[in-house]
């Protein structure tokens, strides 16, 4: 009878592990090895300074910081720990992750970080960086040309500090730089650049290892295709859902909607006016009046954008410090359309007679510019300034914004608001910034950003920062629209994505559950 | 039949020169360029190499001479945007857009001659008018239109079929090939049906019947054989557009092929690789061109003569592919 019992005891427990080890391979098998995900930029090439996909380069390279959108903190990536040597912001000391390899199995050093720095085209880095002093293969010290306390941040940014592997680089100019450390490494046998990106899990990551083994990016330029594959599950999320299919997406139970609310907002959406050689350059009281006409819940109202915030005024990220409100303003460019038709009576006579035709820029990249530019229009008309709206493509703009420097009066653009705090609004007014579609150019403005970026003095920063935001605003050189939202959608089920305010979600750690 | 085929092949240097100066300075005329596009954060000294790299600190002239010289020593230039060279970036998207072109034709000819050739040899009937009825609604859908429905209907809505890319193997290829084999079928319809009427009529036939052919074998045989050439030319046109790249059926459904390259090129002003891809499209047409005229002389054995003896009675005419279509002269047809 004991013995029996024995049998049968060890019998349930063989069974037990039997079982469970079944029950092991189960949870395994659950989840899909093959995410695919439909993105709506497309990948061109593998050099992660010079291409415009942040969506592959977080899958491919890693940063030297992480910043924690949630927390907004700085944390530890390929560096391990940052600071400034000396009193000025411009020699930087990283302490490097030892045990890291890329791709190829070749070993992360300093002299990587080096080439990859030296070798960044972005301005950002290009007109600070100067040199490194490698110290040890894992200590570093980043020499600027000039002082810098932003440079921290920029190097949160795969574009700007996307760690590439110099042996391979100077070995293979061509594919050499597809190598990084990331969580993915891409499989360029079965890419077709431009198209469908393959890439495989790294299984030799340092960080956590993604559960899922093959990854999938499929540039789908048109949302409602986009939609229609996550519809038939041929893509288990997407980015960017058509503002028309929002709440098709939201009533569909087989899907779920993400934004990149509970994060903050992706995009910054304004007006600015030439003040190079635009029309309305020399008369405040034009732009004014135009700024006091334009409604911006209208604006909100016809992009059809559900997550979007009116701005309040204020040029500065969403939440961001150094940013100036109300109270710092002397000028109320609030929507008031009688105040708006009092401005275009002294706006005349500024001009001494009728006011010039203005031309205004709508990039024809997305349908909701030209629904803002509709907006901008008809409330123009209202106090009767005539607005034609030019359409162009994005070269177009930028050959018109930035390289050519004229041709219009006004334009309707944005810009994504990125991981810190004021990096992307200083391009706004900086002289020679990507982002300056107003194309300003005041040496004052300069001055101040300059001492600011210098300073690593918040107090400081404060200071000059918000007093460059309140000659923005008071001379209405950009009137700004509003906060608006990226979307995306995934199967339900679906887990891992984060849906990042920048607009450029990671889907490093997809996951499916069949 | 060599030197015909070795004048055709020299005929594609004024093809390519003339196709490539159309394209470089159409592309020259639009607003902005690639740089403009990439270089916007790019520091000033980089932007200002590239833009010596390129030759956009030259002038238009310049840069397309400097383009035929690169071409002329087989370099079709590096693209820009992809930072490859064009020639890889045109071969990498090739067998895509082969595959549609042929599945396209495939779906085209299996549908149209059969359809061609009952509504001649039923002339003025109801499958007659029917077929024409057909032909007309299909030339009369655009692919985008009719590229959506069949995605919406077999994808979305019966989850039959893949709505977009290359990646289901031969399931991935039945709608776009049916978006674009529809609107080649309508034109093929109607050329096999108005060859085959004009076949159909002759006495050769007739004697054929009367000498106890069985009347499947006088159209399949006999008529079918002689009306195959002008079905063929229009295949190879149809096929050479194709080869271009279905550019709006690519686009309906993010197909990975040569077209949605170009399209995508030109909005990125990718003066090389939209200029390099034209010339090759250019070139495969040629030789499909080509190829279908050396069908001609397989199919009828006039032209087979005619290119065995140098071409010299079609010369004296108006050329082989005239004679292929009849306008060359009428010596009688072989049954």
């Amino acid at each position: 009878m004991k013995k029996r019992s024995v049998v049968v005891l060890v019998s349930l427990l063989g069974a037990a592990m039997v079982l469970a080890a079944c029950g092991g391979v189960a949870v395994a098998a659950d989840y899909e090895e093959h995410i695919v995900v439909a993105i709506d930029t497309k990948p061109t090439n593998f050099e992660p300074s010079g291409n415009d996909s942040s969506v592959l380069n977080r899958l491919v390279y890693d940063e030297l910081i992480n910043y924690n959108k949630v927390t907004k903190e700085l944390e530890p990536a390929l560096a391990v720990k940052w600071e400034w040597v000396g009193d000025e912001a411009t020699v930087l000391h990283l302490d490097l992750r030892e045990g890291v390899v890329f791709h190829n199995g070749n070993a992360f050093t300093a002299a990587d970080v080096a080439y990859t720095l030296s070798t960044n085209v972005n301005a950002n880095i290009a007109n600070y960086y100067d040199h490194c002093d490698i110290q040890g293969d894992y200590s570093v010290n980043v020499v600027l040309k000039a002082p810098n306390a932003d440079f921290v941040n920029l190097l949160t940014n795969t574009l700007y500090a996307g760690v590439k592997d110099k042996e391979s680089c100077e070995a293979d100019p061509d594919n050499g730089s597809a190598i990084g450390t990331g969580p993915w490494k891409l499989d360029l046998e079965h890419t077709i650049p431009g198209d469908t990106i393959e890439l495989l899990v790294n299984d030799k990551y340092w960080g956590a290892v993604p559960t899922a083994k093959r990854l999938t990016l499929r540039y789908i330029d048109s949302a409602s295709s986009r939609l229609l594959a996550l519809q038939n599950r041929e893509v288990h999320a997407m980015m960017s859902v058509g503002e028309t299919d929002v709440e098709a997406v939201k009533a569909d139970p087989a899907l779920e909607f993400k934004s990149g609310s509970g994060v903050g907002p992706a995009k910054y959406y304004f007006l600015a006016f030439n003040m190079m050689n635009g029309a309305a350059k020399d008369n405040l009281y034009l732009r004014q009046a135009i700024a006091r006409a334009i409604d911006n819940e209208d604006v909100i109202l016809a992009v059809g954008d559900e997550e979007a915030e009116v701005s309040d005024g204020a040029m500065w990220g969403y939440d961001a410090p150094y940013r100036a409100s109300a109270s710092d303003f002397k000028t109320d460019l609030s929507y008031n359309l009688d105040e708006a038709k009092a401005l275009v009576e002294k706006a005349k006579k500024e001009a001494g007679g009728a006011l010039p035709e203005l031309h205004l820029i709508s990039n024809t990249s997305k349908s909701i510019n030209m629904n803002h530019c509709l907006v901008i229009q008809e409330a123009c008309r209202k106090i009767g300034v005539n607005v034609v709206i030019d359409e162009t493509d994005g070269a177009g703009v930028n050959a018109k914004t930035k390289f050519n420097a004229g041709g219009y009066d006004m334009i309707m653009h944005n810009i994504p608001l990125e991981t810190w705090p004021t990096g992307v609004n200083r391009l706004m007014v900086k002289g020679n910034g990507s982002n300056n579609r107003a194309l300003l150019a005041n040496e004052d403005v300069e001055k101040k950003l300059f001492q600011a970026t210098a300073s690593s003095d918040p107090a400081v920063r404060d200071k000059l920062y918000k007093e460059v935001q309140v000659y923005v605003h008071d001379n209405a050189i950009y009137v700004p629209s509003y906060y608006g939202s990226r979307n995306g959608a995934q199967l339900a089920g679906v887990e891992g994505i984060v849906w990042a305010n920048d607009g450029y979600p990671e889907f490093t750690y997809a996951t499916f559950k069949k | 039949m060599h030197r015909y085929i070795i004048k055709r092949v020299l005929m594609l240097i004024p093809i390519i020169i003339g196709v490539s100066f159309i394209v470089f300075f159409m592309m020259d005329m639009a607003e902005g360029n690639a740089l403009d596009l990439i270089g916007l954060d790019f520091s000033e000294e980089k932007l200002a190499e590239l833009y010596h790299q390129y030759g956009y600190d030259r002038s238009v002239f310049y840069r397309y001479l400097l383009y035929i010289k690169n071409l002329f020593h087989g370099s079709l230039g590096t693209s820009i945007i992809y930072k490859k060279d064009v020639l890889d970036l045109y071969l990498q998207r090739l067998p895509a857009t082969l595959k549609l072109a042929s599945a396209s034709v495939l779906v085209a000819v299996v549908l149209s001659i059969p359809l061609g050739i009952r509504a001649a040899t039923h002339h003025g009937s109801l499958t007659d008018n029917a077929s024409m009825v057909l032909a007309l609604v299909g030339l009369s859908m655009p692919n985008y239109w009719l590229g959506l429905m069949l995605a919406v209907l077999f994808a979305q809505k019966l989850h039959w079929l893949p709505s977009s890319g290359d990646l289901n193997g031969i399931w991935s290829l039945i709608l776009p090939a049916i978006t674009v084999g529809t609107g080649l079928m309508a034109t093929m319809t109607r050329t096999t049906r108005s060859s085959m009427l004009d076949v159909i009529r002759q006495d050769y036939l007739r004697t054929a019947r009367a000498k106890g052919v069985p009347e499947k074998r006088v159209i399949n045989v006999h008529a079918l054989r002689n009306a195959l050439i002008p079905i063929i030319t229009v295949v190879g046109t149809e096929m050479g557009k194709a080869l271009g790249g279905a550019v709006v059926t690519e686009n309906v459904f993010a197909w990975p092929g040569v077209g949605r390259l170009i399209i995508e090129a030109v909005n990125q002003r990718d003066t090389a690789t939209v200029t390099g891809c034209i010339i090759l499209t250019a070139v495969m047409i040629s030789i499909v061109q080509l190829i279908v005229d050396i069908l001609y002389a397989f199919v009828d054995p006039r032209l087979r003569a005619e290119y065995s003896t140098g071409g010299q009675r079609s010369r004296r005419k108006t050329g082989p592919r005239a004679a292929a279509l009849g306008l060359a002269g009428k010596e009688g047809a072989v049954a």
